[in-house]
């Protein structure tokens, strides 16, 4: 999987998510730039990225992933 | 100029204003109670007061120094402050003797009846805010308070800064009075007959009054300064008569005098109905008797010059004439 | 040794020109030793505690990392690996199961033991069973809330991999025991403070003119503002049935504005000085008072609490297997829709019934902080009614007037959230909340709330200053360099009033009786 499929799943990922069509993430989209991002959308979005990319994140990504490009990282890794 | 250079100095003065704001500030928000009896104190030509009185609020009420000149033509100031005790009075009269050379001090001893250095904070307060800045005053407060409350006696600020609420024209302007050190007041409170009882009845002192009181005495023997003790009449306090008794033994031990009006009130025709302003303190007309008493008795029997008419004291004159418009009693 | 007192003005000034004298390489000592004298001048006793839960994580750190490395995995195969890996990770959690689980116990012990028997025969008497429990009569170390935390996070990141552990015990003791958080805060993390704290750093003239700066302000904020209303507030809160409606709601908004007045103050003076030194401390606060939603507020106020409550209860709840299991099980039953909420809920209650632990061993403080956990919980159920409610009316978010409207909403949910708080009880909770509400207690009373007008002036004034200073916070912007750019005469100005008013002003000395900080207790 190259890194641009893996943004076009998050996109939808992250637009399901967040109920915004108009989301588009890049690597260094930050929590700081949507709307409505906080701990508790963290983890909704965590969970529905796991079941999208079908992998399991563990607590260092959780919580230490401090943009969208972390997360793309993890996922490359791992699936 | 270098940076360095401009940051030290910019530095140093920020210090140098903070601290004259900060020298203006504890002026102004101090309780100035007393401060213009004792203030006066420093404005005295050095070395011209042959006789200076020591002590509390008692000495303070009943020694008017200003009729002392004009009967007697002794040159003197009472340098006190209210529930002065006797470890205070040693500081004072270190303090006294930086400015003055006396030939004579007299301590009141009224102070013996407590054990402790200090009554309370608020008087103490009033002792040591009203000294100069000097080695005697840190000497004082390092050996008169605990180690937790010193601070607020080398920056009395931090007592008196709520005062910000209440300040009067009086924290601006100091007002100076010209009594010499006493406080004249003209009430009068009737008090019932002093209590008799005979020399032999006494108690032994408090350590503590007895060290700075032996401190004292030393002191003046070192420096040449005679000494003579008194005790101002309080009716109040006589319950504790028997403790000033044991004071006869220390001045016979160094064969000094002293005086206990509060014995011998008869014979300078104190009337404890009249006399009295409140029943701890002598008013105009009882300080009169006392001061009229204590002229005669130094007189008689210590070499004090007269300075009337003496041209370096023709001050003492023009102040005269100002205290007598100001007082009448 | 409390921050607004002449001794720590001493303190702080000796330790940073020392900080300045020593060898760079070795400035990190000389701050070890002026931490644990700072600490242990409060009590030789308490050094205990804080050398043992020091001891104890620096061990298990060390230990896990270790074991890390010993685990030789280059020459198995993909399967063994796995299974090499997983061993690892279950003896890791051994291990960081025991720090957490020793260090919570000793906090137990001292701060809940005492508050647990006493329910536990409460409630062993309604069935009837009576016994005296025996009471333990331990004093609480100070910091201990702060440090427990700060440690346990500090292993549990090693454990995650996402710090490295220390390998040097003294290194190690001074992250612990840094005396400008050890009381209060800010709850650090090792990852971002380490560097921060071991680096010897240079001295530089603007910095400390800005850590000064800081602590001036800081006690400005503290004797004060704090302090002041503190007179208030401890006034009508000792006779609350004595007071009307009115003075029952100036003293809520006065002690919101006094607890924050304090621990933000507290934080300034220990950034600051930090600052002085170079070393750069989480900020706890980002004017919280000007959030919009409840969320929002704890997202702005004791940063650090709220982020250590996120990563270490909130994120670990929500992600352990028995809540995807419930989750599944809710799916299966309920739908979707449900199940999320159903954890989310089960987990939110957690955060804030530990969060209201956390200040103290008391229901009102559970209470409170359960409060703010139903709060948050509605706000998140609610808002997509609320989301409708806003399009039906087609309410403008973006105008001020909509904005203020929030600000002032979330300000009354935290004030009222302030009465369990502040009250010593729940009787006295409910009292004030009940005459508060109360129709038939009287809109205001004679008695007076412990502060003449001239002191509530100069708290008017000062709450001004405060304001002013928090929309400068709010926007990221630094009032101090803002001030900086003023001209010399201006500037020094505004240095001196800042200075005398604390001077003047501050509440100390022996004609006000001496307070601790708030957060001293907890």
């Amino acid at each position: 999987m190259d890194r641009n499929e893996i943004f076009e799943r998050l996109n939808d990922v992250f637009a399901d998510v967040f109920d915004d069509d108009t989301i588009t993430v890049s690597e260094d989209t930050t929590a700081a730039d949507i709307d409505g991002w906080d701990s508790l959308m963290h983890i909704t979005l965590i969970s529905a990225v796991e079941d999208e990319f079908d992998i399991k994140f563990d607590m260092k990504s959780v919580v230490a992933m401090k943009n969208v490009g972390d997360m793309a990282d993890v996922i490359e890794q791992e699936a | 100029m270098n940076i360095k250079l401009q940051r030290i100095i910019k530095a140093a003065a920020f210090m140098l204003i903070f601290c004259l704001l900060f020298s203006g500030a504890t002026y102004i928000l101090r309780n100035k109670n007393e401060a213009n009896i004792v203030l006066p104190f420093y404005d005295e030509p050095k070395n011209t007061l042959d006789v200076i009185f020591i002590g509390s609020s008692h000495v303070m009420c009943s020694v008017y120094p200003m009729e002392l000149y004009d009967r007697y033509g002794i040159a003197s100031y009472v340098f006190a402050s209210s529930a002065q005790l006797l470890p205070q009075s040693y500081y004072q009269l270190k303090e006294a003797l930086r400015y003055q050379t006396p030939k004579m001090i007299v301590l009141d001893v009224s102070g013996v009846i407590y054990d402790t250095k200090i009554s309370t904070a608020e008087y103490a307060h009033v002792q040591i805010d009203n000294m100069s800045f000097s080695p005697v005053k840190y000497q004082a407060i390092w050996d008169l308070f605990d180690s937790g409350s010193r601070t607020e006696y080398i920056f009395n600020i931090v007592r008196f800064h709520s005062r910000w609420k209440e300040l009067g024209k009086n924290d601006f302007l100091p007002i100076k009075s010209i009594t010499k050190g006493s406080y004249v007041s003209t009430d009068c409170t009737p008090c019932s007959p002093n209590r008799e009882i005979s020399t032999d009845d006494k108690t032994a002192m408090y350590p503590t009054a007895e060290k700075y009181l032996r401190m004292m005495i030393e002191l003046c023997r070192e420096k040449g300064i005679e000494v003579m003790l008194f005790n101002a009449p309080a009716v109040e306090e006589h319950e504790s008569l028997p403790r000033c008794n044991a004071v006869n033994d220390i001045a016979q031990e160094y064969s000094i005098n002293y005086i206990d009006l509060n014995m011998r009130y008869r014979e300078i025709n104190f009337d404890p109905a009249t006399d009295y302003r409140d029943p701890w303190h002598c008013n105009a007309k009882g300080a009169l008797k006392v001061t009229a008493f204590l002229g005669y008795f130094i007189k008689a029997n210590y070499s004090i010059p007269d300075r009337r008419g003496d041209d370096k004291y023709s001050f003492w004159d023009s102040q005269l004439k100002e205290y007598r418009s100001q007082y009448e009693y | 040794m409390v921050f607004t007192s002449l001794k720590f003005i001493l303190f702080i000034t000796a330790t940073v020109i020392i900080y300045f004298l020593f060898p760079k390489k070795y400035r990190w000592v000389w701050l070890l030793l002026s931490s644990y004298f700072f600490y242990l001048s409060a009590s030789i006793k308490y050094g205990v505690f804080l050398v043992f839960s020091t001891a104890v994580t620096f061990s298990a750190a060390v230990l896990m990392e270790k074991l890390t490395e010993k685990a030789d995995i280059s020459s198995l195969s993909k399967e063994e690996r796995k299974q090499a890996k997983k061993r690892l990770q279950k003896r890791k959690k051994l291990i960081v199961a025991f720090a957490v689980i020793l260090n919570f116990a000793v906090l137990f012990l001292i701060k809940y033991y005492n508050f647990t028997v006493l329910n536990i025969s409460a409630l062993a008497g309604v069935f009837g069973i009576e016994f005296s429990p025996v009471l333990s009569s331990l004093l609480l170390p100070v910091g201990i809330s702060f440090y427990t935390f700060q440690v346990t996070g500090y292993v549990i990141d090693v454990y995650r991999g996402i710090s490295g552990a220390e390998r040097n015990f003294f290194k190690y003791a001074l992250f612990v025991s840094y005396f400008p958080q050890i009381m209060q805060g800010p709850i650090g993390r090792f990852s971002q403070l380490s560097e921060t704290l071991y680096y010897g750093h240079a001295f530089e003239y603007e910095r400390m003119t800005r850590g000064i700066q800081r602590m001036m302000f800081g006690f400005f904020e503290k004797l004060v503002i704090a302090d002041r209303l503190a007179i208030a507030v401890d006034t009508v809160w000792a006779q609350y049935s004595s007071y009307g409606r009115i003075e029952l709601i100036l003293a809520c908004i006065f002690y919101a504005i006094q607890i924050y007045a304090d621990f933000a103050g507290y934080m300034d003076i220990a950034l600051g000085a930090s600052e002085i030194m170079g070393i750069r401390l989480s900020e706890n606060f980002k004017a919280p008072y000007f959030s919009a939603s409840v969320p929002e507020f704890w997202r702005r106020w004791h940063i650090t609490l709220g982020s250590w409550f996120r990563d270490y209860l909130f994120y670990p709840v929500m992600r352990s297997g028995w809540c995807s299991k419930l989750g599944k099980f809710i799916k299966e039953k309920f739908g979707k829709k449900l199940s999320g909420k159903v954890t989310t809920v089960i987990a939110l209650m957690c955060v804030w019934f530990f969060t209201g632990m956390w200040h103290g061993a008391s229901w009102h403080y559970i209470i409170w902080g359960v409060y703010y956990g139903i709060l948050i919980i509605l706000s998140t159920l609610l808002a997509p009614v609320f989301d409708g409610f806003v399009q039906k009316h087609s309410i403008d978010r973006s105008k001020p007037l909509y904005k203020s409207v929030q600000i002032l909403k979330t300000f009354a949910l935290v004030c009222l959230g302030y009465i369990f708080f502040r009250s010593t009880g729940m009787t006295q909770a409910f009292g004030i909340i009940g005459r508060i509400f109360s129709v038939s207690a009287p809109l205001n009373s004679p008695a007076g709330i412990g502060l003449d007008k001239a002191d509530l002036l100069v708290a008017l004034i000062a709450v001004a200053v405060l304001i002013i200073t928090d929309i400068y916070r709010a926007k990221e912007v630094d009032i101090r360099e803002a001030v900086a750019a003023k001209p010399l005469v201006l500037r020094w100005a505004v240095y001196f009033i800042l200075l005398f008013s604390v001077i003047i002003f501050g509440v100390y000395g022996p004609g006000y009786s001496s307070s601790s900080f708030i957060y001293f207790q907890f």
